[in-house]
């Protein structure tokens, strides 16, 4: 199955160039969407939720960075011709997975979409790895702690005690003087998972935990959890649980 | 803080007036404490020497009469006359006789009076009139106290009676302040009559108290509880009559006693009974001492004053100075600046001044430079700024000429507009100093890639990196200036095939840069022995590219350029590996 891809670009003739130039599904990918500016962009994500979305920052109506805050967005590209420093900062701490400068060279954007779908492929296999594991009727999703190995033990424990903030893989290689290639690597190795699915799942079994007060909404959950924002958190959780996060509080509640 | 923060002015002159006034305040203070006391015993110690001696001359005084006595009383003349007892014998002898008489008393006839009487008051002579009260025939009692004659009852056989009892007016009018009494005997022993010789107040008084110290001054007769006065020789009296001496209570001995506000000094008159003691007012002292107050007063004020004048007029020397720097300081602080003629005549403080002017002409110097930068800087900034186009907007564009080639199927278009966006990304839009020698060589690869669109078939490139060197970083743009050099002089103007490599390689410590053309080549004369001196060539290019390498490694760079006409060029960098 290929990949779904949402396409955001202001200038018609730029749009209509990477639409008809890029080799999409010798790529596999699917391009579902197009969009001229952050508005239209953002209720296309919502509506068709593809698995990754290359934009442009400078937009009409709402930028770039600000559509993919606000949509559940796994994966996202940037192309673009300006190479302010905090728009860089901003996309790096929205997880985006490049960040192309125009104008963009066709053979570049399609080494780097290459590659994304090298690595959603690893993340999906990961998915799978957990899911096998995983029956529908359970709650959460098992995810084992120890592992004989000090680097990865601390690693899984820096998990525990900071999901709930804004980290990631660098904040963790940092946290335990390691490069983060090498934690990368390493826990790909010993746990078989990538270190953001691990850390990924564990916020999702801690946000089944935290459903049970019914006093919290979604997004307060999402946001105690350590999701960025409640859309990503609704993605992730889907593709680990096979439900939205209200989906499930529905099922959750009813039987008891 | 701030009220702590006295002017060096006031500071000034508080130390100033502490300085001169303590001296003043200590001279002051010791007189009005202590000045009043000292003086008192100066006084004292004074009053006692001079009554010591005025007692010594009285003393003396007194000797020579008791001698005169004695001559007179023990002459054969003088006896035979008392023998006799005849008034007859007296007019016979007379003419020996009185020139006896006057010759033992020296003529001092206002001084003493010598006077001699017979037991039976038939013989009465007398250097003066003969004084009734010794005329014996009229005494009826020999208890008639006011006689000396009629005290000899006490008096030894042989010693001579010295008595200030007998005072009187004598019939010169003169005062009768002492007197000496001898009886006169005959060769058995039997008594005749009786010498008295009275001394008259000017005996003493012209020899003695010649300064005018005392007051007054006593002849004390401690037996007879009598005193006389030598000053004012009329009075005389019991001590009653002199308060002053009763604060001696009856001790005599040699001292000074002060009383009230009258001082005493006391002093024996040797081999008598009596004494002598003179008074002096401290009342008229302490006029004085008032007056010396008063005097001190003035000079406490005056000094006072001067100190404070002073004081001011060299705290004033001192300070205005330093507050007219501090002022021009101050208005240095509100931009204000200008130098000022040095006006102290105190070498530091114009010292202090010249150097503040100086600074401040520097100061004013420096802000004149810097302002005349600043303009030119912003000025430049201005040129700069209307000369700048918005980058955002020539990668936009490029990027929008890259799409309309592509949907156009304008491949070449495409390539140049991508490698030209990449030559300029690496240009303008990097603000980096510094770049791997992989972004270097992928900037080369751009722009040969564009060159080669141009000139077609013509240009062959080679470029190599080694792979071991993609990361290095050295100084960005040091290739690439080279590489255009060759194309634009050394290449196109050959007529011919152009062949153009760049290699870069790890050759043990070093990295080895080369770039080499087959161009026309140029005379190896156009290129001086050092390239510190190719900024004045035309080879401007390289000489920017040879500066940056050289601040960067310093001696370890070398650096050479081959070229000969018609065959080419080829420029040689070796760089250190390792981090600089």
């Amino acid at each position: 199955m290929a990949y779904t891809v949402v396409f955001v670009e202001d200038e018609e003739i730029v749009r209509r160039e990477i639409v008809s130039s890029i080799r999409w599904e010798a790529l596999g990918l699917a391009l579902v969407g197009t969009a001229g500016d952050g508005a239209e962009g953002e209720r296309l994500i919502k509506e068709l939720e593809p698995d990754i979305v290359i934009t442009d920052i400078r937009l009409p109506a709402q930028d770039g960075l600000a559509m993919l805050a606000s949509c559940p967005v796994n994966h996202a590209l940037i192309l673009t011709g300006y190479t302010d420093f905090t728009y860089m900062k901003q996309a790096i701490r929205l997880g985006v997975f490049d960040y192309l400068l125009k104008p963009v060279d066709d053979d570049e954007l399609e080494e780097a979409l290459a590659s994304l779908v090298q690595k959603i492929q690893e993340e999906d296999r990961d998915v799978e790895q957990i899911k096998r594991d995983h029956k529908s009727s359970d709650l959460s999703i098992t995810l084992p702690k120890h592992f004989n190995n000090h680097v990865i033990d601390s690693a899984v424990s820096y998990i525990v005690d900071h999901f709930s903030e804004s980290v990631g893989l660098q904040e963790a290689a940092t946290y335990l003087g390691v490069s983060e290639s090498h934690l990368s690597r390493l826990f790909k190795e010993i746990t078989g998972l990538n270190f953001l699915q691990y850390l990924n799942a564990y916020r999702v079994n801690q946000s089944v935990e935290a459903m049970e007060d019914p006093k919290k909404n979604i997004a307060e959950i999402a946001t105690s959890c350590g999701f960025p924002t409640p859309g990503y958190y609704a993605k992730i959780f889907k593709r680990f649980l096979g439900k939205t996060p209200t989906q499930f509080r529905d099922t959750l509640g009813s039987p008891k | 803080m701030a009220e702590r923060n006295r002017t060096l002015f006031g500071r000034l002159l508080i130390y100033f007036l502490i300085v001169l006034l303590l001296p003043i305040l200590v001279f002051t203070g010791y007189y009005l404490v202590l000045g009043d006391k000292s003086q008192s015993r100066y006084l004292a110690e004074q009053s006692l020497g001079v009554v010591r001696r005025d007692a010594l001359i009285v003393g003396n005084v007194l000797e020579e009469y008791r001698h005169k006595a004695y001559q007179l009383s023990t002459d054969e003349l003088i006896v035979e006359v008392m023998r006799r007892d005849d008034p007859e014998y007296v007019n016979k002898v007379s003419h020996d006789l009185y020139p006896l008489l006057f010759r033992v008393m020296s003529g001092d006839a206002y001084l003493a009076s010598a006077n001699l009487v017979s037991n039976s008051g038939r013989v009465r002579l007398s250097t003066h009139a003969f004084p009734n009260i010794f005329d014996l025939r009229y005494h009826t009692s020999t208890s008639d106290l006011n006689s000396v004659i009629a005290q000899n009852l006490n008096l030894s056989q042989t010693a001579s009676l010295i008595t200030t009892r007998g005072h009187r007016s004598a019939e010169n009018g003169r005062q009768v302040v002492a007197s000496i009494l001898r009886r006169i005997y005959d060769s058995e022993g039997k008594n005749l009559g009786y010498l008295v010789i009275d001394l008259f107040g000017e005996a003493f008084s012209s020899g003695i108290n010649i300064e005018r110290l005392f007051s007054d001054i006593y002849l004390i007769d401690q037996k007879e509880f009598h005193a006389t006065s030598l000053v004012h020789t009329d009075t005389h009296g019991s001590f009653d009559k002199f308060p002053p001496l009763l604060a001696l209570k009856g001790d005599y001995s040699a001292r000074a006693v002060q009383s009230g506000s009258t001082v005493i000094a006391v002093a024996p008159v040797a081999s008598t009974n009596l004494y002598l003691a003179g008074t002096l007012s401290t009342v008229f002292l302490s006029q004085n001492i008032s007056r010396w107050y008063l005097v001190i007063s003035g000079i406490l004020i005056g000094g006072v004053a001067l100190a404070m004048i002073f004081s001011f007029l060299f705290s004033r020397s001192i300070a205005a100075p330093i507050a007219s720097l501090a002022r021009r300081m101050d208005r240095v602080d509100r931009t204000n600046l200008e130098a000022k003629p040095i006006k102290s005549t105190i070498s530091e403080f114009a010292q202090l001044e010249n150097s503040y002017n100086v600074m401040i002409d520097q100061i004013t110097t420096l802000l004149d430079v810097t302002r005349e930068e600043q303009k030119k800087l912003s000025e430049a900034e201005r040129k700069a700024l209307e000369s700048q186009m918005n980058p955002h907007f020539l990668f936009n564009t490029l990027n929008t000429i890259k799409a309309l080639a592509r949907i156009n199927n304008q491949e070449e278009i495409y390539t140049i507009t991508v490698k030209l966006g990449k030559l300029l990304r690496s240009t303008i839009d990097n603000h980096e100093s510094e770049a791997t020698l992989a972004d270097s060589i992928a900037l080369i690869d751009s722009y040969l890639t564009i060159q080669k669109l141009r000139f077609g078939e013509k240009l062959k490139t080679s470029v190599y990196l080694d792979p071991a060197c993609e990361h290095i970083k050295t100084p960005k743009l040091i290739i690439q200036p080279l590489v255009e050099n060759a194309i634009i002089h050394g290449l196109e103007p050959k007529v011919g095939s152009w062949f153009l490599a760049v290699r870069v390689e790890a050759l043990g410590r070093k990295i080895h840069i080369r770039v080499e053309d087959n161009g026309v080549g140029f005379d190896r004369k156009t290129l001086p022995a050092d390239l510190n001196d190719l900024a004045d060539t035309t080879h401007v290019g390289v000489y920017n590219v040879y500066r940056r390498l050289s601040m960067a490694y310093q001696r370890e760079l070398e650096f050479t350029i081959e070229s000969t006409p018609t065959k080419g060029t080829i420029v040689d960098i070796k760089i250190p590996i390792g981090r600089r």
